[in-house]
Parts: structure tokens; C-alpha cells; sequence
């Protein structure tokens, strides 16, 4: 039993929690409420661009859903292209709000931008986690394997759209602390690459359901994010810059993501550079 | 006042079911502009001038406006932890810990404003004395939130997700809840204008670590 207000373990007989005192019948929902009951499956999802983008929703709410059509081989076609156009239209909406804080041409180039680096850098991963799960005998179709990535991409740019105040709000009251801005973005990028890979370890479980090939794939995910995380910070590292106003839409090639931000950390810590 | 905590029960109950959600959350809107004004108009007063005024809009504001900014990302984040709430019951949840926090603080106030206006006019000690209430009802005003959470989940699973988001998503809130007040200063002091330029001194992430900075390497002076 877990305490309703600290969440700390309670022994099944104990009266009050251990940790912070809390009567443990005190707050227990009663039975039947309707929060958190079993979804029964919605309703088909429409044409157009609104039934398109309402994959948001279900990504949200009706996860188990869509992984399970994948697992069918459902609407897999339609699957991928509206993964697509949510991660597109999400990470367009976040780049303009970067790329106005910014001002000039960034706020044309950093809503092109960011959908490149997402769709580019799983076009060029997405090979390697085709064949391998292939060679670890997992059996999914490269078409299963594309609408599951896509999807995670989509739920990356879903969460990058849901922190887009908060951004919005800390690039425009603070314009000067650019530093600040480059490590905020980091942060939030990071927790969007997180809930992207939990969707599709989720994904990767209920694809392998009760199969003996689950454990090899799920370590196959594993490196995979990594080798995705290498190569799409690399991508943006490329596209760069994206926090200065510029007239050019990319720099020269050269330096590195890794030694950057360390960079951009030591210098704005150390306070040099302001 | 004591009536949010004495019928927690019961409000955690009406907002689970959903139907009730949103007239819940808007009294509870009402309620907070109205603790939160109130304890704006003694600061105001305290600075004198248009501060009452000021600080009557500010203090809720800063309140509310964080809220706005950061709602999404705590529906998104609830979601992803396998809940199930509506925008009303999501932003109702967040109510609580508010009103919590803005109830404790109104109990806080006649103590503040003794100390306030008792001694001498020390505009530090003010400060200081305001941040530590603040402190204190936002610390009563998170452990609420958790509480009303925690009573919005059956699942066992899905609740201690959920209480885990909840933990989380309070440092987001109170980051951008710093930056939003960082911006709407001044409080305490008399000034004809509403806030300070845009972007003077920066995030407060900065303006503390000077702070900080300036007392452990330079000492005060």
C-alpha cells in the first residue's frame, strides 16, 4: 500500500503513514470513479487536417491503441504520414517561438530547422534499427518499425510544443542571456528525447508481448537512442546557429556539439562572456 | 478559509469525477486572486504610492501567469504517466496547491505585517521576511497538490507516476514562477512605474548567482 500523500510504502495493517503521518484511509478514491478507467478504443480518427493532428490526442491518451493497429499491421500508410505531420507541425510551432525570441531571419530559418533535425537524423538511424531488430529476429516489418520511430518523434516534438511557453516566456523577459537560453533548450530537448524513448521502449514491450526476443531488442534500443542522440546532436550542431540573428541559414562547417555545450556551461557559470 | 482544508475530502472527490471540474477551478481562480490581492495590497501599502495598486494586480498575477505558461506541459507530462484528466481537472489540481499556498500565506500575513511595520524600514529584512512566508506557503501549497493528486488516481501505478510528474513539474512551476516574479519588481518600494525594463538583470537564475557571488566572495559591502 503506498501513502496518498507522500507516496511512501505503508504496512498493510499500519493506521497512519510512516514517513509523514497521513491516516492511510484519508484521501482513497472510491471505487468506480472515473479517472483512470480502461479506455474502450475512440472512435476512428477522421479525414483531414484536424482527424490528421488529433494523433496528437491519441498518442496522449489511447497509446496502447495505436501500437497495438501497428502490431496488426492497421492504417500503417496513415500511421506514419500523420507522425509525421504532427512532428512537423509541433517542431515548426517551436521553432518560430525560438526563432522569434531571436528576431531577424531566424524566425524563418530556426521553424525550418527543427523539423529537419528531427525527421533527417531518424531517416538516417532508422536503417540501422530496421536491420538489426531484423537480425535479432524481433520480426518486425521495416514499415512497423517506421510508424513506431515516427510516432516517438512525434511524441518528442508533442512534448517540445508543451514547454514552448515556458521558453517563449524565459527567451523574452531575459533577451540578453544567451547562454541561459542555449542550456534551457538543452534541458528541455533532453526531457523531450526522454519521454520519446520511453514511448517507444513501451512501444518495442507490447510489440514483443510475451516473445523470448524482448530483452535483445530492448538493449538494441538502448544503443540505438544513443547512436539517434549522437547523430541528431551532431545534425544540429550542423544547422547551428540557432539563438543568434544571422543572415546566413547555417555556418561554416566545423567544430563540435559535446565541447560546445560543456563550453557554454564553464562559460556561464564562470560568469565570462556576459 | 480553514474550509479547503477541512473538506479536502469532498473537493478531491468532485474534482475526480470531472464533472465539476471547471466551475471548481474557477471559484478557486476567484479565491486566489482574492487571498493573493489582499496580501498584494498590505505590501503595496507598506511601499506606499501606486504599489497598493501594483502589487494588487502583481501578486496574483505572478500566481496565475505561471500557471498559464506551464499548464500544458503538466497536461502533457499527466498524460504520458497514463492519466486520464481533462485541461479543468489538470489546471484544478494545480488550484489547490494554490490556494493552499495563498491561504496559508493570508494566515501568514498579520505576522508579516507586525514585523513589517513594527521596526525600523529595512528594506532587506523586508524582503527577506516576505521571502520566507512565500517559502512556507509554497512548501504547504506543493505538499496540497501532492495530496489532491494522489486522490485523483486509483491505479497504483499510474499514481505513483503521477505523484512523481507532480514532484517534477513543482520545479518547473517554481522556476518560472521565480523568473515571473524576478520580473514584476519592484514590490516593495514606491515607483510611478509598473515594472522594470524588459530584460534588465536578466533570468533571476543569474541575478541570484551574483547574489551569492557578491556574499561569499566579496562579503556584503
Amino acid at each position: 500500500m503506498t501513502c496518498v500523500r507522500c507516496g511512501a510504502d505503508v504496512p498493510e495493517q499500519a493506521g497512519f503513514c510512516p514517513q509523514c503521518g497521513q491516516p492511510v484511509t484519508a484521501g482513497k478514491p472510491p471505487e468506480g470513479s472515473p479517472v483512470n478507467v480502461p479506455q474502450a478504443p475512440p472512435a476512428p480518427r477522421r479525414a483531414g487536417l484536424a482527424g490528421r493532428l488529433s494523433l496528437i490526442e491519441w498518442l496522449l491518451k489511447y497509446r496502447a491503441h495505436v501500437i497495438q493497429d501497428i502490431a496488426d499491421e492497421r492504417h500503417l500508410g496513415r500511421y506514419a504520414a500523420d507522425a509525421l505531420l504532427v512532428t512537423v507541425v509541433c517542431s515548426v510551432f517551436y521553432g518560430f517561438v525560438v526563432g522569434v525570441s531571436v528576431g531577424g531571419w531566424q524566425t524563418l530559418y530556426d521553424p525550418i530547422k527543427l523539423p529537419w533535425v528531427l525527421v533527417f537524423t531518424l531517416l538516417l538511424c532508422l536503417p540501422t534499427l530496421y536491420v538489426f531488430s531484423a537480425y535479432l529476429g524481433s520480426g518486425l516489418s521495416l514499415a512497423q518499425v517506421s510508424v513506431v520511430t515516427f510516432s516517438a518523434t512525434a511524441v518528442v516534438s508533442i512534448t517540445l510544443l508543451a514547454f514552448a511557453p515556458v521558453i517563449w516566456f524565459f527567451m523574452f523577459t531575459a533577451p540578453d542571456s544567451h547562454h541561459f537560453w542555449v542550456l534551457l533548450n538543452v534541458v528541455v530537448f533532453a526531457a523531450a528525447g526522454a519521454f520519446g524513448v520511453g514511448f517507444l521502449v513501451r512501444a518495442m514491450r507490447q510489440l514483443h508481448a510475451q516473445r523470448a526476443e524482448f530483452p535483445k531488442v530492448r538493449r538494441l534500443v538502448n544503443w540505438w537512442v544513443v547512436l539517434y542522440a549522437v547523430v541528431g546532436a551532431q545534425m544540429s550542431w550542423l544547422l547551428r546557429p540557432y539563438f543568434t540573428a544571422t543572415d546566413v541559414f547555417i555556418r561554416p562547417r566545423g567544430g563540435n556539439f559535446f565541447v560546445a555545450v560543456l563550453r557554454t556551461l564553464i562559460e556561464w557559470l564562470s560568469g565570462r562572456g556576459w | 478559509m480553514g474550509s479547503l482544508f477541512h473538506h479536502r475530502e469532498e473537493l478531491f472527490a468532485a474534482l475526480r469525477t470531472g464533472a465539476a471540474a471547471r466551475a471548481l477551478a474557477l471559484r478557486m481562480t476567484a479565491y486566489v486572486v482574492l487571498f493573493a490581492g489582499a496580501y498584494g495590497v498590505v505590501i503595496g501599502i507598506y511601499a506606499g504610492g501606486w504599489q497598493v495598486g501594483y502589487d494588487l494586480v502583481k501578486l496574483p498575477w505572478v500566481l496565475l501567469a505561471t500557471l498559464a505558461l506551464s499548464a500544458a506541459s503538466l497536461y502533457v507530462l499527466n498524460a504520458f504517466a497514463g492519466a486520464r484528466m481533462s485541461w479543468a481537472q489538470t489546471i484544478a489540481v494545480v488550484l489547490t496547491g494554490l490556494l493552499a499556498t495563498v491561504t496559508v500565506l493570508l494566515a501568514l500575513l498579520p505576522v508579516v505585517a507586525f514585523i513589517m511595520f513594527s521596526g525600523e524600514r529595512d528594506y532587506y529584512f523586508t524582503v527577506f521576511t516576505n521571502v520566507v512566508a512565500f517559502a512556507i506557503a509554497g512548501w504547504c501549497g506543493a505538499r496540497f497538490a501532492m495530496e489532491a493528486t494522489a486522490a485523483m488516481h486509483e491505479d497504483e501505478p499510474t499514481r505513483k507516476r503521477c505523484l512523481a510528474v507532480m514532484r517534477g513539474w513543482t520545479a518547473v512551476y517554481g522556476l518560472v514562477g521565480l523568473q515571473m516574479a524576478w520580473l514584476l519588481r519592484p514590490y516593495f518600494r514606491q515607483t510611478e512605474v509598473f515594472i522594470r525594463p524588459l530584460g534588465e538583470g536578466g533570468t533571476v537564475f543569474e541575478a541570484i548567482a551574483r547574489l551569492l557571488w557578491r556574499v561569499l566572495v566579496t562579503g556584503w559591502s
